[in-house]
């Protein structure tokens, strides 16, 4: 008796166990729904609250061929989890299933309503009916209505990690994150055997014809966090991936680190190649011949927008005024910033005409429009200059609010004693 | 018909023990009296049943027995019916589904629409709310809008009202050449006890001074006289008048005014001659002490240069022996130079302007030199 | 000043150029900055005197700091563009002509003591002391005008001249330009040289003795005697009054005594200098009508007449210009029913109320009044640089080694400070400076 009830103790820490597993499992992290193949035949159709599969707390009523509690062995039990997550997945692909249908129903009632052809109703014409249907002015764009397909709006789940006999597929399964931790275990083994390759060349004297060989990782950075977590389809924190990243940074040192590129950069974001991405707007000709762009540009409170001219004198207007329009220096700098860095100072002509906020707003306005106009005039060398100089990026700096109980946004009050 | 009369009875039943509690203080005592003779009928009724079964009683522990509780059993809800959108068929007609604009219904609308923000995985299990119960949907800019069936039906259904556009008016510029005036106000519908709006009162015309039949005077005392109402920028003359509490009134007095306004600048009095050079609507080059400093200057000049026995190219050589002022006016010079000045002093100064007037002066005092280096410029 | 202490003030550098270029480093426009001091026995020019003449400077006589950084720029000047010419032999305005036009010429010191004492602004004096030289740019305007005055029937009443133009766009210098040249020509002046500081920034306020409601400037007054004696010493010596002046019952000037006599009461009765003032006007129109001088009339600012000033009555109110006897008695200058003269003005925006200021023309400024005291007049554009005289500008600087960054020496650094400063002389003598 006494050895039964030790072991029941212990089958219950193994299942409260799995069933923690099976909790975060269901907070976070996906694997495609199609991952969930049912691994065992007998599911049962009834279903089981996800949180509470602790072997006393499951009602007797809901269990096929309910069982006396007292008679369960470990088997038994283990199958038991093992079921429970099965009916889970199971009424999961169902509402799944039903949200498709009512999904592909509601598409061709939307083409119905307005008037298209509801076999050619794309994605596309979804979004511009529901547009035009329901209207609004939120500001952030993701709590506008929308209509899209079930699979974009549920979450995905990982798929049971575990066979019928209870055993977890993967050996690190207990540690919480299986994948991320082979992961991590499989860069060190990299690193390891590139030491090992290292001193084989050393010994054979060859490791200097490998020098030349270098791992180029400019123009790209480790990937972020979140793309993190849904390469491994687990919770990470803040402290795991500064691990991952040191430990592949002394990968990366290591002088063969170059066999490995492939693996590297398959963990690497690119940078750059932004401007060249964006479709730079092409110059339009007046009735003189003379190329001109229109661009506009924001700092602060500021819009400006600018027009510029080739083949001009250089002559600079500022709502109907020269560039004395600004009286500081400072300001007047920040116009030609854009103009010397592309080297067209008193080649093009400008046009700009700038309204609200103050003088810094206003020119850092007239910067940025003028510096997108250039743009559509350089080389592409030139605009990624610009770009890496700043001038094309919008600075999203504003005024802080003033906070009560202080006298400024960050200023305090004097400080009296009494 | 079961149902029916036990329903009719409870609501006797209820009926009487409002008015129980209505008239309380008259039938208070009644009510006490009644009561105690119930009690007693029930008491003793209770009696003969003991003595009919003659049965042991037995001591009933509260909790013990399974009470039947059927009586306290509610009755049954009326079953809700699926939500419309089920029934509805794919190819349906929607504008009879959805007549008119109004607020979003769930129950109706047959797409599974969704919103709401969502910040992270697990708020609401990372899912947009649905459409049900949906607070976010049913304000006011999210209501479903007319579809183009809609627009096409509300159209042919108008169009039996609409008359046809007058020929001859097919353009702006032909309603503007047709019908110069233009009235303008408004009327307010909304859902309120009174019809009425203090706005609909305000009544606007608008008219281009160029329509009007005037004058030079007239037209300069009719700009004079409506004041601020005149744009000299677009040439129109906005009247706008809430002064009376009816529509027509303040339409009528706008009619008035325009008349009076009309014909009053057409009139001339007596005093409007003694306009000085300050009351000008403009500059008038004839009467300004421009005009006697430059005909002085004139001939003090031609009684020097006739004075002086110094040779001739120093000389004014335009001015006449004639030194009146008729004479001097109709030079070419001088005329050149009013038509400078004028236009310096009506048109706004400008770097074109003042060099022509530069010019003038120059020909006008015959100042020679630094002309070379100007037309080098 | 001994030479190093000149050395010391030049040595000022300014660093404001090409922040910009400096800030781009990392883009790669930038040039190198050398930090070594290269002194090679190479001809180095002298930082004070003419940079005409060449010095052989040894390391070892290098005495100080300042020197020694003179040197090191001086050996570190790339040879680009250092034969542009921007300075003329020609010193006397009489010959110059368009060919010197953007040129800078120097004017002699002690003309430029006797001249412009006060005629000049602020800042143009500081850049005077600093650079030990006073030069001035031969520019159109001030050409077109001597040209006028150079043809002009002196029997005729005087022609006026206004010249106009934007905030520093050197209406000033192109009045004292003038000045020079009628000084050179033997003109007599009768400058004003800003008549706004009568208004509002005088010392002392006196009642008129001359003519009640009327109100003395006597400072102000005696200021205008000083530089009147000082631009005009010959004439006041040579001109004899033309009538009897009775001041009080004991001081008269006689007829027949000279000028002088009452300047120098002037001077030393504060009480009647603004009489005085009267008095010499008047009598030097009387005489230009009997043929024997020739006079300028040189007022800056002249709008200044037609204001308010900041003088309040008895009753409190502000007075107009109009009474205070020095602008009284000039204003009667600025009409033309005397001969033998002419009549240079400017109007500026700065002599203005705070309130109009925003545009520069003649009849904006001047207001209605102001406008029909002048007409007819002869309006005179003073335009900002053009591409030349900026240029000519910043050379000059150079030369003067007032812009010590190397980039100005370059061609980018050139059309930098051209764009800051929109041309505009003021600017760009703000900018080149630290101030």
């Amino acid at each position: 008796m006494a050895t039964s009830t030790m072991r029941r103790l212990c089958l219950l820490k193994v299942s409260r166990k799995l069933a923690r597993c099976s909790t975060a499992v269901q907070e976070r992290c996906a694997l495609h729904t199609s991952c969930m193949v049912s691994k065992a035949e007998d599911s049962s159709s009834s279903s089981v609250s996800g949180t509470s599969i602790t072997s006393s707390a499951v009602p007797d009523n809901l269990i096929k061929g309910s069982m006396q509690p007292k008679t369960f062995t470990k088997a038994q039990k283990i199958s038991r989890a093992m079921q429970a997550y099965m009916e889970r997945a199971q009424s999961y692909d169902k509402m799944i299933k039903k949200e498709i249908d009512e999904y592909d129903i509601g598409k061709r009632h939307l083409a119905n309503i307005m008037g298209q052809d509801p076999d050619l109703f794309e994605q596309e014409d979804v979004d511009r009916a529901i547009e035009y249907l329901l209207p609004s002015g939120i500001f952030a764009k993701k709590a506008r209505p929308v209509l899209k397909h079930p699979y974009e709006v549920f979450p995905k789940r990982k798929a049971a990690q575990f066979a019928l006999d209870g055993r977890p597929f993967h050996s690190m399964f207990y540690t919480g994150k299986p994948n991320f931790y082979s992961l991590l275990l499989n860069v060190s083994m990299k690193i390891e055997e590139l030491k090992k390759q290292e001193d084989k060349l050393i010994r054979k004297g060859l490791l200097h014809e490998e020098a030349e060989k270098k791992l180029l990782l400019l123009g790209s950075e480790w990937i972020t966090l979140p793309s993190l977590k849904d390469l491994t389809l687990e919770p990470l924190s803040e402290h795991d991936h500064k691990h991952f990243t040191v430990l592949l940074g002394r990968l990366t040192e290591h002088p063969l680190a170059f066999k490995e590129e492939e693996f590297i950069m398959k963990h690497r974001r690119k940078l750059m190649l932004q401007s060249f991405a964006e479709d730079v707007p092409k110059p339009m000709v007046d009735d003189q011949g003379r190329a001109y762009i229109t661009a506009s540009g924001k700092r602060k409170t500021s819009i400006a927008d600018v027009t510029v001219w080739t083949k001009g004198t250089g002559k600079i207007t500022i709502n109907g005024q020269s560039i004395q329009y600004f009286s500081y220096i400072t300001h007047r700098e920040q116009i030609l910033s854009p103009l010397q860095l592309t080297g067209r100072l008193g080649e093009v002509d400008v046009e700009a005409t700038v309204e609200g906020g103050g003088g810094t707003g206003q020119s850092g306005a007239i910067r940025l429009a003028l510096a997108k106009a250039l743009a559509s005039f350089v080389d592409t060398d030139t605009r990624e200059r610009m770009r890496i100089a700043g001038l094309l990026t919008r600075d999203v700096r504003r005024k802080e609010r003033k906070k009560p109980g202080q006298k400024k946004a960050r200023k305090q009050f004097t400080w009296k004693k009494r | 018909m079961e149902g029916m009369s036990s329903v009719r009875k409870l609501c006797f039943a209820h009926f009487r023990l409002l008015r129980l509690s209505f008239d309380q203080t008259a039938q208070s005592r009644t009510f006490c009296r009644e009561a105690a003779l119930y009690q007693r009928s029930r008491h003793q009724r209770n009696i003969t049943e003991i003595s009919e079964e003659e049965e042991f009683r037995t001591y009933e522990i509260p909790g013990l027995k399974i009470k039947d509780d059927t009586r306290y059993k509610q009755r049954k809800r009326r079953q809700i019916p699926p939500p419309r959108y089920r029934q509805m068929p794919i190819d349906q007609d929607w504008t009879n589904v959805w007549p008119a604009a109004s607020t979003f219904k769930w129950s109706v609308v047959p797409f599974p629409v969704r919103q709401g923000y969502v910040e992270t995985a697990t708020e609401n299990d990372g899912v947009i709310p649905p459409k049900y119960a949906n607070a976010e949907l049913m304000k006011i800019p999210n209501f479903l809008h007319l579809s183009p069936a809609h627009v096409k039906k509300h159209c042919a259904a108008l169009k039996e009202f609409c008359t046809e556009w007058p020929a001859g008016l097919e353009t702006d510029e032909a309603c503007q050449k047709h019908f110069p005036v233009e009235v303008q106000s408004s009327d307010y519908v909304f859902s309120g006890p009174s019809i009425r709006d203090p706005r609909a009162r305000t009544v606007t015309v608008k008219l281009h001074l160029s329509d009007l039949e005037l004058d030079y005077h007239a037209r300069d005392k009719f700009i004079r006289l409506v004041g601020d109402c005149y744009n000299p920028d677009s040439d129109e003359v906005v009247f706008t008048s809430e002064r009376c509490p009816l529509k027509r009134q303040n339409d009528d007095y706008i009619r008035y005014l325009l008349t009076a306004i009309y014909f009053e600048s057409w009139k001339k009095e007596a005093w409007e001659d003694e306009k000085a050079e300050e009351d000008m609507e403009k500059y008038f080059w004839e009467i300004s002490k421009s005009k006697d400093t430059v005909i002085k200057l004139l001939q003090t000049t031609k009684e020097i240069d006739k004075a002086s026995a110094s040779a001739g190219d120093q000389k004014l050589q335009y001015l006449p022996d004639d030194t009146s002022e008729e004479s001097l006016l109709a030079l070419k010079e001088v005329q050149e130079y009013r038509d400078a000045i004028s236009e310096c002093m009506n048109d706004g100064e400008d770097d074109n302007s003042i060099s022509k007037y530069g010019q003038a002066v120059r020909k006008l005092l015959g100042i020679r030199g630094g002309v070379n280096t100007e037309a080098a410029s | 000043m001994d030479a190093p202490m000149k050395a010391q003030h030049l040595g000022r550098s300014i660093y404001r150029l090409g922040s910009l270029l400096t800030r781009n480093n990392s883009v790669g426009t930038a040039g190198e900055r050398t930090t070594c001091l290269r002194l090679t026995a190479k001809k180095l020019h002298n930082p004070i005197g003419s940079s005409r003449k060449p010095l052989l400077l040894p390391c070892r006589q290098l005495s100080n700091l300042a020197e020694q950084f003179q040197a090191a720029s001086d050996a570190r000047r790339q040879p680009v563009n250092v034969h542009t010419v921007f300075r003329t032999e020609e010193d006397d305005p009489i010959q110059q002509s368009s060919a010197q036009e953007g040129l800078f010429y120097t004017v002699p010191e002690g003309e430029v003591k006797r001249l412009f004492q006060k005629g000049l602004s602020v800042q143009f004096t500081r850049q005077v002391k600093t650079f030990n030289e006073t030069c001035f740019m031969v520019r159109k305007p001030a050409l077109e005008v001597i040209d006028c005055l150079k043809h002009l029937d002196l029997n005729h009443p005087a022609p006026r001249f206004l010249l106009y133009g934007n905030n520093g766009s050197g209406k000033t210098l192109t009045m004292a330009h003038i000045i020079h040249y009628c000084y050179r020509n033997k003109w007599l002046i009768l400058h004003a040289p800003w008549p706004s500081d009568w208004n509002c920034r005088y010392h002392e306020t006196s009642p008129s003795p001359h003519k009640a409601g009327r109100i003395d400037l006597p400072v102000e007054a005696a200021e205008w005697l000083v530089n009147f004696r000082s631009q005009n010493a010959d004439f006041v010596r040579d001109i004899k009054l033309s009538q009897r002046y009775v001041w009080t019952k004991r001081e008269t000037a006689e007829e027949g005594s000279p000028l002088n006599e009452i300047v120098e009461f002037g001077l030393n009765r504060m009480k009647f200098a603004s009489d005085c003032v009267g008095a010499i006007l008047k009598e030097v129109r009387n005489q230009a009508a009997m043929h024997k001088i020739k006079v300028l009339v040189a007022v800056d600012g002249v709008n200044a007449f037609w204001n308010m000033t900041t003088i309040k009555n008895p009753e409190r109110e502000l007075l107009t210009a109009d009474q205070l006897s020095l602008v009284h008695n000039y204003k009667k200058m600025l009409l033309s029913n005397w001969t033998h003269g002419a009549i240079v003005c400017s109007v500026d925006a700065f002599a203005n109320a705070r309130d109009h200021r925003e545009k520069h023309y003649p009849h904006y400024l001047l207001g209605k009044e102001g406008y029909k005291w002048l007409d007819p007049f002869v309006p005179v554009h003073v335009p900002d640089y053009s591409e030349k005289e900026a240029y000519s500008c910043i050379e000059y600087y150079l030369d003067r080694n007032w812009i010590q960054h190397e980039a100005a020496q370059t061609e980018e650094g050139k059309k930098e400070l051209i764009f800051l400063s929109n041309r505009n002389p003021f600017q760009l003598m703000r900018i080149c400076s630290s101030k």
